[in-house]
């Protein structure tokens, strides 16, 4: 038993930024992304003597994913309030104003949007595997990536992304 | 979760990128105390659905004239890799590592060990009389885990805890749908009943 602690608390302490950072883009905000961490976290230690740890930040990874798509009819117990100002607002506002407006319009989309978003375009998933991983149709990640990114571009007033357009994930052929 | 080194990067996912770095924060996160708390959360899950379980048996024993007597079964005996406890309790080997561990006292993991033998027991018929199913609303986001097969209870009662949050909901949706193996005979009738009802059936059954 103290063994599985202390493995969690090395696990935790090396992955956590990399996790947070995930959790913030699945979420859109920094407090929420903590908060979908420390859930995914508590979930799979049950499993933890089971994974295989080499693999265990991308079961973490998974169930953050399947949690922050749940989130919508399950909406996790998150320390943000409606309107409250984000930490990370200030961080990213002295890094950019474009990245400022990023994060905003990140953080209006509907969650489940969202989601797929940041799987497709950030995790490099494709539409099969984005399917798999959150148990539902590939027809509905398609549309949700597409509404997604179309209210990005109208908000962000984006017209230099073609490559977006033309390369996306889901005409890859080269992952099963 | 597959990273492929090949993809073309997108205009997107360097914005992202650029986002995903921008964030400070993770600091406040503990793995000793995430540990801990998930200790805490299995053991109240624990305790939440064994008393479900049981208040169950307990009903369904009243409701058939008969008392559930886990202990008289022939088929609960203790094991090779069971423990006997000096009261006569048969600590099954689900439940030794949570004693082990401290998770459960003696005492508990026997009153559960009952509870659980009470409804693996196939010593009662169940003639189409009312078999005992609590609302499931407060088990919602289980069922759902259930539905998908993501539920992981951390323990071996895994398949015997969806099915009593399935069959909970079933019978939440249907009111004349019917209950199964483990928690009941194959096809027995499902009541509803919502909690208040159903602790008021179990203190009228003590």
């Amino acid at each position: 038993m103290a063994s599985t602690e202390d493995a969690v608390a090395s696990f935790v302490a090396a992955h956590r930024r990399g996790l947070v950072r995930f959790g913030f883009l699945l979420t859109g905000d920094r407090a929420a992304g903590e908060d979908l961490v420390q859930e995914a976290l508590i979930r799979c230690l049950p499993a933890w003597g089971r994974l295989d740890p080499q693999g265990v930040e991308a079961y973490v990874r998974k169930v953050m994913a399947r949690l922050a798509w749940k989130a919508r009819r399950h909406p996790l117990n998150t320390r943000s309030a409606p309107g409250h100002a984000d930490p990370a607002a200030a961080d990213i506002a002295e890094a950019s104003a474009e990245l400022a407006d990023l994060r905003q319009a990140l953080a209006r989309l509907p969650s489940r949007q969202r989601v797929v978003l940041v799987l497709r375009y950030w995790q490099d998933l494709n539409d099969a595997e984005i399917a798999k991983l959150l148990g539902c149709r590939q027809g509905t990640v398609k549309s949700r990536a597409s509404r997604a990114y179309a209210q990005l571009r109208q908000e962000l007033d984006w017209t230099d992304d073609v490559a977006i357009v033309d390369n996306p994930p889901a005409a890859r052929e080269d992952v099963p | 979760m597959s990273q492929p080194a090949d993809h073309k990067p997108t205009v997107l996912r360097e914005r992202l990128d650029q986002l995903a770095d921008s964030v400070s924060g993770g600091d406040s996160l503990d793995g000793t105390q995430l540990y801990r708390q998930g200790v805490r959360r299995r053991r109240r899950r624990i305790a939440a659905t064994t008393a479900l379980i049981a208040v169950a048996v307990v009903i369904a024993g009243a409701v058939l004239g008969s008392a559930v007597r886990p202990e008289a079964s022939p088929e609960i005996g203790p094991g090779p890799a069971s423990t006997t406890e000096p009261d006569g309790c048969v600590i099954p080997t689900r439940f030794e590592s949570d004693v082990e561990s401290g998770l459960l006292t003696e005492e508990k993991a026997c009153e559960y060990a009952r509870a659980m033998d009470g409804l693996a027991t196939p010593e009662h018929s169940f003639p189409g009389g009312p078999s005992i199913v609590v609302e499931g609303q407060v088990h919602e986001d289980t069922v759902a885990e259930c539905r998908a097969g993501t539920y992981d209870s951390g323990d071996s009662f895994a398949d015997l805890y969806c099915n009593a949050f399935l069959k909970i909901a079933a019978g939440a949706l249907d009111p004349t749908g019917t209950c199964g193996p483990p928690i009941c005979p194959e096809g027995t009738p499902v009541w509803i009943y919502d909690e208040a009802q159903l602790h008021d059936l179990a203190d009228g059954h003590r």
